[in-house]
């Protein structure tokens, strides 16, 4: 008789999702698919509202992530105003962003997937927690700590608060950056380095040791997308769209990220609230791609920062062409928390960085725009139409977790071919399963633009529905 | 696996403690829920008192934590009548709710335990709030209580 699994919630990720995996009459497994249970609707109860509020509404998506929706959106803006920012907000902007995603990182590696690492796949629960992790490496938690700390102080330094700030605006930024808070946060830096830099030492010298799951975690040809400068470096601001294959061709370059409708398409499924994002001229669902910093470190041919392009050049000879498990994202976050702390301490040293000029100001001279940018988890776009009064008409928000949508679910069948081969189902594979999700980082609070408030438990389904068997967890 | 982490660093030991650390967190944009910003921010002030106001109990905090010998959380909670104040000793507890949006006090000292070796002395001061709207002020109610709050925390130290 075949029978579904069911893994509700999965843990130790942002937000809220279930796993459900259907066996067949053998028990091998048949299909894998990850639900994501919320909804959250701000596309459309942002609706009227003045285009200006949108950083500030949309920051509120997430408690995580808000500085990603603040550049977006500030950049939507921008392009709404019609007006070139000042440079110095620019850097400014970046730095807030470069910060968040270096706290981003450090959260997902050290506090959501280094007890796997740390204690191993199959160690009880009850030890592969970060309590865990404190107690075998008390030193990587307090480096992972540490890094966390480093990125938030910053943007509460440039900001004026940690969570939700409103310092990033259409036109620029609200304010400058004090001498003061430009020296607290250079003070930070090279600590910031040296903690990032022994973690990487670290995980290069255990992560080989995860064979199977290296093997098996989402490891296959998608495309790549994300955004590049002029020179092909990494841009976690602004920069053009590049789009590679699994060999590592470039598939399309230098696309304008206002013209997103022409390669990116929105498919819908009926069992999840993520939309699926796909390469419009490959089609549903052949246009598979992925996003985030596996995705960045392929597409780029090189970081841009010294130190970061050292630990590219190595994380690169992984694989010929480009990288293709899901598991290496782990290692790409990493080496792009070295890259943000080193080119936070190059824009804090531009000779214009405390310029008192951060803002251009301007009446609504478009009524349509687009600002793209990368979040922690990959490109997050914000797509805005307003009327003749400013306020808005309709939204679009193509979520960075989103566009890994179709990858995550490949990823879980995969992973559930691999691990689970009967229909007793023991926790290590489980946690392989959720360990596949765990790899892309999602945000799915962002990306269902959603609250949750979910059952928590695990069904066995038999074809006609039937509770076979149910575990609960948590 | 290897031991690249233990081989390289010897265990630190914690500061010493000195000073009494004042938490209060809670959500200033929705009334009530801002209490504890409202009293930390007040017992900035206070001589020999270190205090911070923040959205969410985080990680971050662990430091500052860890250097105190005594920390005193302030929040608001729905449970009991509004305006009921209650203050109690809490101590380290790995099973308390910890979420990468926000911890329990418990499991932030648990941190400190873990990591330091050593818990500092710990109470959480508690107001059953009545209105948590989407507001920036505090209800009557809960206004005309922040002295009787304050001078509890005062006692405690």
């Amino acid at each position: 008789m075949s029978k579904t699994i069911t893994i509700d919630p999965v843990t130790r990720i942002e937000g809220h999702s279930k796993i459900t995996i259907q066996l067949d009459d053998n028990g091998h497994v048949a299909d894998a698919r990850f639900h994501v249970t919320q909804f959250r609707g701000f596309e459309k109860m942002t609706e009227g509202r003045p285009f200006y509020e949108m950083p500030a509404l949309t920051g509120r998506i997430c408690g995580i992530c808000p500085v990603s929706h603040l550049m977006a959106s500030a950049k939507a803006g921008d392009a709404l105003l019609a007006v070139q920012i000042p440079e110095t907000a620019e850097d400014l902007r970046r730095i807030m962003n470069l910060a968040q995603i270096a706290q981003s990182h450090a959260l997902s590696f050290f506090h959501l997937s280094s007890p796997d690492f740390v204690m191993g796949f199959d160690a009880d629960p009850t030890e592969r927690n970060i309590f865990g992790v404190m107690q075998k490496y008390p030193e990587l938690a307090k480096d992972g700590i540490a890094l966390r700390k480093f990125g938030q102080s910053i943007i509460e330094l440039l900001g004026g608060k940690r969570i939700h700030p409103s310092w990033v605006v259409p036109g620029g930024v609200s304010s400058p950056l004090t001498e003061e808070h430009h020296a607290t946060i250079m003070a930070q830096i090279p600590a910031a380095r040296e903690q990032i830099l022994r973690t990487l030492e670290w995980y290069k010298s255990i992560f080989e040791d995860f064979d199977a799951e290296m093997r098996s975690f989402a490891n296959f040809p998608t495309l790549f997308m994300g955004l590049v400068n002029e020179d092909g470096e990494l841009a976690m601001y602004d920069g053009k769209i590049r789009i590679m294959d699994g060999m590592g061709n470039i598939v399309a370059d230098k696309l304008e990220p206002k013209n997103y409708q022409d390669y990116i398409a929105e498919a819908v499924e009926p069992d999840s609230y993520l939309k699926s994002p796909y390469y419009r001229p490959m089609g549903y669902p052949d246009g598979i791609y992925r996003v985030g910093p596996l995705a960045r470190m392929n597409l780029i041919s090189r970081c841009g920062t010294p130190l970061a392009d050292q630990e590219w050049a190595e994380f690169r000879t992984l694989q010929r062409g480009a990288v293709l498990s899901s598991f290496h994202f782990h290692y790409a976050r990493l080496v792009e928390i070295l890259y943000c702390v080193e080119r936070i301490e190059q824009l804090l040293n531009r000779p214009n960085i405390l310029s008192k000029h951060v803002r251009a100001h301007a009446e609504p001279n478009r009524l349509e725009g687009v600002g793209m940018s990368e979040a922690p988890r990959g490109t997050l776009l914000h797509h805005y139409k307003i009327d003749e009064n400013g306020l808005i008409r309709w939204v679009n928000l193509v979520i960075a977790t989103g566009n890994n949508n179709l990858a995550m679910n490949k990823g879980v069948l995969q992973v559930a071919r691999q691990f689970i081969h009967s229909t007793k189902i023991e926790e290590p594979m489980l946690n392989r399963v959720e360990a596949v999700i765990r790899t892309f980082d999602p945000c799915l609070s962002c990306s269902t633009h959603a609250i949750g408030q979910m059952a928590m438990h695990v069904q066995l389904l038999a074809p006609d529905g039937d509770v076979v068997d149910e575990v609960y967890r948590g | 696996m290897r031991d690249a982490y233990c081989v390289r660093y010897s265990t630190q030991t914690p500061c010493e403690a000195t000073k009494t650390l004042v938490i209060g967190y809670g959500n200033p944009l929705r009334g009530d829920d801002g209490i504890g910003w409202v009293l930390a921010n007040r017992l900035m002030t206070v001589e020999g008192i270190t205090a911070v106001s923040a959205h969410q109990l985080l990680p971050e905090l662990i430091d500052q934590i860890a250097e105190a010998d005594h920390v005193i959380f302030v929040d608001a909670t729905v449970q009991g009548k509004p305006g009921d104040i209650v203050v109690r000793e809490i101590f380290p507890d790995t099973m308390g709710l910890a979420t990468s949006h926000g911890m329990e006090p418990v499991v932030m000292l648990a941190y400190v335990e873990h990591l330091y070796g050593r818990s500092p002395q710990a109470h959480l001061v508690t107001i059953t709030g009545e209105d948590f709207g989407y507001k920036e002020n505090l209800s009557p109610l809960i206004a005309s209580k922040i002295d009787e709050v304050q001078t509890k925390i005062e006692t405690l130290i």
